[in-house]
C-alpha cells in the first residue's frame, strides 16, 4: 500500500551495509535473526551465500555487502532482515545480510531527498531517496528493486557456468 | 429432519451413480457378464425406491423405465449392445442432472421413448439421434457449487488493532472467497483531513469501513466465518439477489446509513454489482434457482464440504509448517535431555515425538487425493469420443495410487482432459490408416503417472501419427510466427503448439474446439508450478508429459554428505550403494564403473559443486536407477534415511538444475533434494 500522507511519520529499520546506513519500511520486514544455520546451495552465485529456514520456508538469503558493492564487516554478529518483497505482484520472501541492524528511526514521507546520479557506487534505482539525520545520510531502500528476483536468478545462473 | 433425509438420500444416489458408470464401462467391454447386469439392475431399483419415497418423481420415472430394460437383459430376452450402453450413461447424466434439481423434461422422454422402442425389440440406428436434440458438452466437470452474491458491510471498531486484528486479513479472506468490489468510506470529524489506511494503521486508529461486494461460492455462514473474532456490531453479510434487488431490504437499509450521498440504495447497489469482476474460473458460472429448497440445503451443505478443503489448504500449510517447527523442537529437546538419563522424560519424549510425527502426516493425507480419481473420469472420456469418433482405443492406466494435493488436482483436470481429447482426435488415426501403416486396429492411449525426483509426473502417450510438424509450419508462417526461410528446429517448431490461437485442423472440430487449447493447458500447469514437455515422432506418435511440483509430498531420501552440504536423494531411485576407494574410481580418464557387469557412467558429486577433492581414501558409491536407465555418483558419506517434505527453494534458484527443491531436517537446518533427472546429461557427456 502506499501512503500518501507525507506529513505522516513512518518507521524504518536503520541498517548498516558496509560504512554505510540504509533504511527500509518496517511494513516491509518481517523479523531480523542472527546470521546463522545458514545451507550454502552449490553453484550459486556470490550474490546468494545460501538459503535458510525461516518458520519452515526456504528462504534465500542475499549477501547485501556484493549488491551494494560494500567492504565486508568482519564482525561476528551479521544480521538477517528476513524481508517481504513483491516481485511481478507475487509476495516473496527474502532475508537480507547486513553487517548491523543499529535502531529504528522514524520520518516522513516528504524528508526524502532525491538522490544525486553521481556519486554512488551503486546503482540508484536502489534507492527511494535519502534522508540526513544527526548530520548522517541514510539511505532509504526501494527493497523491491534491489531483490528484483530476475536480475538475481540471472546472476546465479552465470554462476553455474 | 427432512433436510437430513434429502442429504443421505443424495449422497447415496451419488455412490450409486459412480457405481453405475463404472458398472456400465465393464459391461461393455463383457456384455453378457450377469453379474454386472444384476448390479444394474438393483442400482436403478434402488434408485426407484428412494427417489419415489421423497418425491423425486422425475428420477423415479427414468428409473423405472431403466428397471424394466434390465429386467428383460437380466433374462436374456435382450442382448446388451452399444446402443443400449450409451442410453444407459445418458440417462445416468440425466439422473445426476435430475439430483440437482435441473430437470429437462423432454430429454427424458426421449431416453424413455428409445428405452421402450428397444423393449419391443424395434431398431435403432444409433443413439446418435439422442446426441443431436440435447447438446452434448462431454465430459461437463460437474461443480456443486453455485454461485452467491453478497453484501458485506465492514465496520471495524476504532480500537481494533488493540485487540490484535488488522481489517487488511479479514478483506484479504474475503478477496479469496471469490470475485469481490471495493467501497471504503472514511470517518472523519469536519475540521479533520481525512487518513489514510496506512496512517490509520500506522496510528493503530481504524477511521475506515467498508462496503464489499462479493460473488462468490461459499455459503453466508463461511462468509461469516472470515469476521470469526470481530464483534457481531462489526460486520454484516447479506446475501443478494442481483437479478431482485429488493428482495432483501435489510441491505438497502443498512447501506442507506453508509452512503454518504442521498443515493438511492438501490442505484448504488446496482453501481456496485456491475463493477464486480467476471468470476474467477474456479468458481461456476451457472446460477439456477432451484425448486427444491431441501436441494439447495444440501447443496449448501456438499458445498460448504468442497469450499472448506479449499479454505483450509491455507490453514493447513500453517498447521504443516507449525507441526515441522513441532518435530525440529522435539528433536533438539531429546538432544538436550538425552544427558539427563530420566527414563521416564525420554519415554514422555518418544511418545511426544511418535504422535507429532502422526500428526504432520494427518495433516499431509488430508489435502492428498490418489490421481486415480482423475483418471477414472478418463475412462468415460475416451469411452464417448472413441464412439463419436469411430476410433476404436485401448485406454491403458498406471501409477493411480500416486498421490497429489488437491488443488493441484483440481488444476490439470482440464488440461489432461484436452490433451486425451487431441490424442483421440488428431492423434489415432482412422482404423483403415492404422492398418494400412502396420499398426493394431486399436489404437493405444497410456495415462501413466509416477514420481520423478521432487515431482509427480503425469504421461499421456498415445501411438497415432504424431503432430504434423509441416502443418505445424505452415500454420505458423500463416500467423506470422515464423517467417517463410527461418529455420527452425523440431523443439521450436514444438514449442508453437503452446502458443495462443494456435491450431491446425480446418474443420474445427467439435471435440476438440478452437485452438485455445494447449496455451491454456500449458498456462495452467505453470499456474500451479508445474511444466509440460512434449515428444512427438511421425507415425509413432506422442506423448505429452506434464511436471507436477509436490511440495508437500513427502518422499523417502538418504541423507548424503558431499563436503559441507547435506543432499538428499530419494530412495526410489537408488538401486544400490557401496563402499570403495577414491584412487581405484577416478584413475581412468573415463569415468566409468562396472556395476552387475555393466560400464554405468560415474559422477562425482564433488566435482559438481566445485568442492576440492576429498582428503578421504574412500568414498561412497550410490547407483541411481530411474527407467532402467543407470548412473553412479559419489558422496563423502551416507547418513541415514530421512522422510523429507519437500520445499521448493524459490524463484532465485529456478535456473539452478541440480536441486529440485529442499528439506527441512530433523536438526532445523536444511538439506537439498538431488535432481536426479538432470544429472543423466551430465552422465551422458561422459
Amino acid at each position: 500500500m502506499e501512503f500518501k500522507d507525507i506529513d505522516k511519520k513512518i518507521s524504518y529499520v536503520n541498517l548498516r551495509i558496509g560504512t554505510e546506513q540504509f533504511a527500509i519500511s518496517v511494513y516491509k520486514v518481517l523479523e531480523i535473526i542472527q546470521f546463522e544455520n545458514l545451507t550454502h546451495v552449490p553453484n550459486s552465485s556470490d550474490f546468494v551465500p545460501g538459503v535458510l529456514n525461516f518458520r519452515g520456508s526456504i528462504v534465500p538469503v542475499i549477501d547485501m555487502h556484493k549488491r551494494f558493492n560494500a567492504a565486508e564487516g568482519d564482525n561476528d554478529d551479521k544480521m538477517v532482515i528476513v524481508v517481504d518483497a513483491v516481485n511481478k505482484d507475487k509476495n516473496v520472501l527474502m532475508g537480507l545480510l547486513v553487517d548491523q541492524v543499529t535502531d529504528v528511526i522514524e520520518f516522513d514521507y516528504k524528508s526524502i531527498k532525491t538522490v544525486p546520479e553521481l556519486g554512488i557506487k551503486y546503482n540508484p534505482e536502489f534507492l527511494q531517496g535519502f534522508i540526513e539525520k544527526d548530520d548522517k545520510f541514510i539511505m532509504v531502500l526501494d527493497i523491491d528493486r534491489v531483490l528484483n528476483v530476475q536480475e538475481l536468478s540471472e546472476v546465479s545462473a552465470i554462476g553455474d557456468n | 429432519m427432512i433436510d437430513e433425509f434429502v442429504s443421505g438420500f443424495i449422497e447415496e444416489v451419488k455412490d450409486l451413480l459412480i457405481n453405475l458408470e463404472a458398472g456400465l464401462i465393464s459391461l461393455e467391454k463383457d456384455p453378457e457378464n450377469a453379474e454386472i447386469i444384476n448390479n444394474i439392475f438393483r442400482v436403478m431399483h434402488t434408485l426407484k425406491g428412494s427417489a419415489g419415497m421423497l418425491g423425486f418423481k422425475n428420477i423415479q420415472d427414468l428409473t423405472h423405465e431403466f428397471e424394466s430394460l434390465y429386467v428383460q437383459i437380466r433374462e436374456n430376452n435382450i442382448p446388451v449392445d452399444g446402443n443400449i450402453i450409451d442410453l444407459t450413461l445418458k440417462g445416468k447424466d440425466l439422473i445426476a442432472e435430475m439430483l440437482m434439481g435441473n430437470d429437462d423434461p423432454d430429454f427424458a422422454q426421449n431416453i424413455i421413448a428409445l428405452i421402450r422402442k428397444i423393449l419391443v425389440h424395434e431398431e435403432l440406428s444409433s443413439i446418435k439421434e439422442l446426441s443431436s436434440i440435447k447438446k452434448d458438452t462431454g465430459i461437463r466437470t460437474t461443480s456443486d457449487a453455485i454461485a452467491h452474491w453478497y453484501v458485506l458491510i465492514f465496520t471495524p471498531d476504532m480500537a481494533i488493532f488493540e485487540r490484535g486484528l488488522d481489517p487488511d486479513n479479514a478483506i484479504k479472506n474475503i478477496k479469496a472467497a471469490g470475485s469481490t468490489y471495493l467501497v471504503s468510506h472514511e470517518k472523519k470529524k469536519s475540521h479533520e483531513k481525512k487518513k489514510s489506511w496506512e496512517i490509520q494503521k500506522s496510528e493503530k486508529k481504524c477511521h475506515t469501513t467498508w462496503e464489499i461486494y462479493l460473488c462468490s461460492g461459499l455459503t453466508i455462514s463461511e462468509v461469516e466465518e472470515v469476521f470469526m473474532f470481530y464483534d457481531k456490531e462489526e460486520f454484516a453479510v447479506y446475501e443478494i439477489n442481483p437479478v431482485d434487488l429488493n428482495a432483501n431490504p435489510k441491505v438497502l437499509i443498512h447501506l442507506k446509513r453508509m452512503i454518504k450521498k442521498n443515493k438511492e440504495p438501490i442505484i448504488h447497489l446496482q453501481e456496485c454489482l456491475k463493477q464486480l469482476p467476471a468470476l474467477k474460473t474456479d468458481t461456476p458460472d451457472a446460477v439456477k434457482i432451484d425448486e427444491k429448497p431441501e436441494i439447495k440445503a444440501h447443496q449448501e451443505q456438499q458445498k460448504q464440504n468442497e469450499a472448506t478443503i479449499s479454505v483450509s489448504s491455507h490453514k493447513l500449510d500453517d498447521l504443516m509448517n507449525l507441526v515441522s517447527e513441532l518435530v525440529t523442537e522435539t528433536a533438539s529437546m531429546q538432544a538436550y535431555t538425552a544427558g539427563l538419563n530420566d527414563p521416564r522424560l525420554i519415554q514422555c519424549l518418544e511418545n511426544i515425538e511418535k504422535l507429532t510425527k502422526q500428526f504432520r502426516n494427518n495433516a499431509l493425507d488430508l489435502r492428498m487425493v490418489p490421481v486415480g480419481a482423475l483418471f477414472n473420469k478418463c475412462k468415460r472420456q475416451v469411452r464417448d469420443l472413441s464412439k463419436e469418433l469411430n476410433k476404436e482405443v485401448n485406454l491403458i492406466i498406471e501409477g493411480q495410487d500416486i498421490e497429489i494435493d488437491k488443488t493441484i488436482l483440481r488444476a490439470i483436470e482440464s488440461p489432461l482432459q484436452h490433451i486425451v481429447r487431441n490424442s483421440i482426435d488428431h492423434g489415432i488415426e482412422m482404423e483403415p490408416e492404422r492398418i494400412q501403416k502396420g499398426k493394431p486396429a486399436e489404437g493405444l492411449l497410456k495415462i501413466t503417472s509416477f514420481y520423478s525426483g521432487a515431482s509427480v509426473v503425469i504421461q499421456i502417450q498415445d501411438d497415432g501419427r504424431g503432430i504434423n510438424l509441416e502443418r505445424v509450419k505452415e500454420c505458423a508462417i500463416n500467423k506470422g510466427l515464423i517467417k517463410i526461410d527461418q529455420a527452425v528446429t523440431k523443439e521450436e517448431l514444438i514449442n508453437l503448439i503452446v502458443e495462443p490461437g494456435f491450431t491446425t485442423s480446418e474443420n474445427i472440430s467439435i471435440v476438440s474446439g478452437r485452438g485455445v487449447g494447449m496455451d491454456i493447458v500449458k498456462k495452467e500447469l505453470n499456474r500451479v508450478g508445474g511444466g509440460l514437455e512434449i515428444f512427438t515422432e511421425k507415425n509413432l506418435g506422442t506423448s505429452i508429459t506434464m511436471k507436477l511440483p509436490t511440495t508437500l509430498t513427502i518422499i523417502d531420501t538418504l541423507i548424503i554428505n558431499v563436503a559441507d552440504t547435506q543432499v538428499l536423494i530419494p530412495v526410489a531411485d537408488i538401486e544400490y550403494c557401496f563402499k570403495d576407494n577414491v584412487d581405484k574410481l577416478f584413475r581412468k580418464d573415463h569415468k566409468y564403473i562396472e556395476y552387475k557387469n555393466n560400464p554405468v557412467p560415474l559422477i562425482s558429486l564433488r566435482e559438481q559443486f566445485r568442492y576440492s577433492a576429498s582428503d578421504s581414501k574412500d568414498t561412497m558409491v550410490i547407483v541411481i536407477n530411474k527407467y532402467d536407465r543407470k548412473y553412479a555418483i559419489t558422496a563423502d558419506t551416507i547418513i541415514g534415511e530421512h522422510q523429507a517434505v519437500i520445499k521448493p527453494l524459490g524463484d532465485l534458484f529456478a535456473n539452478q538444475p541440480y536441486f529440485s527443491g529442499g528439506s527441512i531436517m530433523v536438526d532445523g537446518k536444511l538439506a537439498l533434494i538431488l535432481d536426479t533427472n538432470f544429472l543423466f546429461s551430465k552422465a551422458s557427456i561422459n
